[in-house]
């Protein structure tokens, strides 16, 4: 059987994104059915199971097979409307290798939370497992430095001129924000700053400034 | 600042490219290609030398700061 050709060539690029929302949903229709059959099979291997779990097994077995077969048959051009370029194909592998790492640092800090601290132990000051801490802190110290260097050198000059200009107004607003909350805070009006807040709020003006000068 | 022109989207027509295909050919990207069409991006010197060669002219022939 011979990988089908990408179909969507005549797709616009929000038609592709579209698709690729959509791909990403049917994606988790076979990992959710590998859980639920792995639940069964646990049944099944401890006290004999019932009829609902070897029938939980048969149909987890269907459903897989179905959307994997789906899954190959509407498999979205990734390249979204990009040339299919050596320089393209690095900045494609940048993205997987972010979201492994985003997938590195979330993992153990959800799995590891303490439900005691509230339910979102991502946006939380509480303290973390030493294990956990360093796992996730040398993920983003160590793996993203030579990522973002990577990125750079495989970037063309459009992607690093509005990356610069996202990144400037950014820090722009950092340099605004710190300063008045750090003297709120010390007139006694405002709460102790917290570094991640500013963090986040920097990374997210000058994310939503880049994408805004490269796609607006 | 001076407001430089571009014939870049006619040359591509002419050649019956896409965006993507040109964007492959100087190997940057399909955003890259659309803002120059659009006057949003001013490309570097390489860069308009490297679509000036494509298109076999000079640079004055593609880029224009009088128009």
């Amino acid at each position: 059987m011979t990988k089908p050709e990408p179909a969507n060539r005549e797709l616009t690029p929000a038609q592709n994104y579209v698709r690729i929302i959509l791909w990403s949903v049917l994606l988790c229709v076979p990992l959710f059915a590998l859980g639920a059959m792995m639940a069964a099979v646990e049944h099944i291997s401890e006290d004999g199971g019932g009829w609902v779990d070897y029938a939980l097994v048969a149909g987890g077995i269907l459903v897989i097979a179905v959307s994997v077969y789906f899954l190959w048959r509407w498999l979205p051009d990734f390249t979204m409307g990009e040339p299919n370029t050596p320089r393209g194909n690095r900045m494609r592998w940048v993205l997987v290798a972010i979201a492994v790492i985003s997938a590195l640092i979330t993992i153990p800090l959800l799995s590891g939370g303490d439900p005691a601290d509230g339910p979102h132990p991502l946006f939380s000051n509480a303290p973390v497992a030493p294990t956990i801490a360093l796992v996730t802190a040398l993920a983003w110290g160590l793996l993203m430095p030579p990522l973002i260097l990577f990125s750079r050198r495989n970037a063309d000059e459009h992607k690093l001129q509005t990356q610069d200009f996202g990144m400037m107004v950014g820090f722009q607003a950092f340099s605004l924000a710190a300063p008045v909350w750090w003297m709120g805070w010390r007139g006694g009006f405002l709460p102790a700053p917290d570094v991640m807040i500013l963090f986040a709020a920097t990374l997210a003006i000058s994310l939503i400034v880049t994408i805004w000068k490269q796609f607006v | 600042m001076i407001d430089l022109k571009n014939r870049l989207k006619v040359l591509r027509a002419e050649r019956d490219w896409s965006q993507a295909e040109l964007a492959g050919h100087l190997d940057v990207s399909r955003q890259a290609v659309n803002a120059i069409e659009t006057g949003k991006h001013d490309p570097s010197l390489p860069l308009a030398f490297k679509i000036a060669r494509l298109f076999e002219m000079t640079i004055e022939e593609v880029f224009d700061d009088q128009a």
